[in-house]
């Protein structure tokens, strides 16, 4: 009887861990906000103190596609909208859990009530889903965490 | 009648000498330079100041500033240093675009207006003595008319002259008044999730 318990127990912890989708190590000075104690995150989120935010969620990769269509219809869409691209676009690796991806960011100007802002969208995607990031920021205070953010996406692990 | 006639001579004399004769126009030299950038700075404020303190060590000049712009008139041979001191105080150039024009026709052309105005000025005042008083009035009317317009022009020769020895450069260091990004729905279902100002102001995944 007690070894069933143990065995059930195991059983949906192994559950729990294969649905934590989604993670990424906060960059450097970003705390994460815990989205509950047992339930994985699908949506991880990290926040500096100066309200800078991290969002990192993902979706199917469908139709499935690879990084430089999804990193041409992303940037095609976003400038469409009205976005203004600052620099180009950063290509990167995620090298975590042993899994090295090909990801790309890209850094969009806004103007936002007195200040000019910082928003980036990063893409990271993998046969089956594709990772998303989004920050924003002030510029003066995102240029401070940049190198922090760029760091913290080649930490980013999904399934 | 005497004095009258001495001092429209005066004023065509000095407009003369003012106004000089066409010369030669050379290619090169007569190509007028405009810049427009759009820079990241850290410190708007600041970096104006930089900007402008290096236009004016330049000969160059700054016709208007704002928290977020400037617009400044830069010796045309300076092209290159304006664009590498640009490059040096902006941590990001966002965008960058030189537009050239020849004025060599415009030149011309107003060169010759100039010219074929002071002939007509100068048959006007040959006529000044001839003429009764009726005749006189209309002919100083037409004197007058004819000053004003050749003034016109020279004012325009002196700005296109300015405009061949300057740069115009159009500098934007802020963002606040660009035309603000909008919904465009997509098929990709997932982009349509992606949004500056609700990630600013919820903090939300859509």
């Amino acid at each position: 009887m007690r070894g069933a318990r143990t065995l059930l127990l195991c059983m949906v912890l192994l559950a729990v861990a294969a649905c934590a989708r989604i993670r990424v190590q906060p960059p450097d000075g970003f705390a994460e906000w815990k989205s509950g104690r047992f339930i994985p995150a699908k949506v991880c989120r990290a926040v500096s103190p100066e309200g800078i935010e991290l969002v990192l969620w993902s979706v199917k990769n469908y139709p499935p596609q690879d990084l430089e269509f999804w990193k041409e219809a992303l940037f095609s869409h976003l400038e469409e909208e009205g976005y203004l691209p600052a620099g180009e676009p950063v290509p990167f690796e995620t090298k975590a859990a042993g899994v090295v991806r090909d990801g790309v960011l890209f850094e969009w100007v806004v103007g936002y009530g007195e200040e000019d802002y910082v928003y980036c969208t990063a893409i990271i995607p993998s046969k089956r889903r594709i990772a998303i990031v989004e920050a924003a920021g002030k510029y003066g205070i995102y240029t401070e965490y940049r190198d922090a953010i760029l760091s913290s996406l080649e930490t980013v692990t999904f399934r | 009648m005497t004095v009258k006639r001495a001092a429209v001579t005066f004023l065509f004399v000095l407009l003369v000498l003012c106004t000089g004769r066409a010369a030669p126009l050379h290619a090169d030299e007569y190509t007028a330079y405009s810049l427009t950038t759009s820079i990241l700075v850290d410190d708007p404020e600041s970096a104006a100041d930089r900007i402008i303190g290096w236009v004016e060590r330049n000969g160059g000049y700054y016709t208007f500033r704002s928290s977020g712009s400037l617009t400044l008139r830069v010796p045309s041979e300076r092209m290159n240093g304006l664009r590498f001191i640009l490059n040096e105080l902006s941590e990001t150039v966002i965008d960058v675009s030189v537009q050239s024009q020849d004025l060599r026709e415009d030149l011309l052309m107003l060169r010759s207006r100039i010219t074929s105005s002071e002939d007509i000025l100068e048959r006007n005042l040959a006529l000044i003595d001839r003429a009764d008083v009726k005749g006189t009035l209309l002919i100083e009317q037409e004197i007058k008319s004819l000053l004003y317009e050749i003034e016109g022009y020279r004012g325009t020769l002196r700005k296109l002259e300015n405009d061949r020895r300057f740069i115009y450069a159009e500098v934007l260091m802020s963002f606040r008044e660009q035309t603000l990004p909008q919904d465009i729905p997509t098929s990709f279902e997932w982009m349509n999730g992606l949004d500056f100002y609700r990630l600013v102001e919820e903090g939300t995944v859509r």
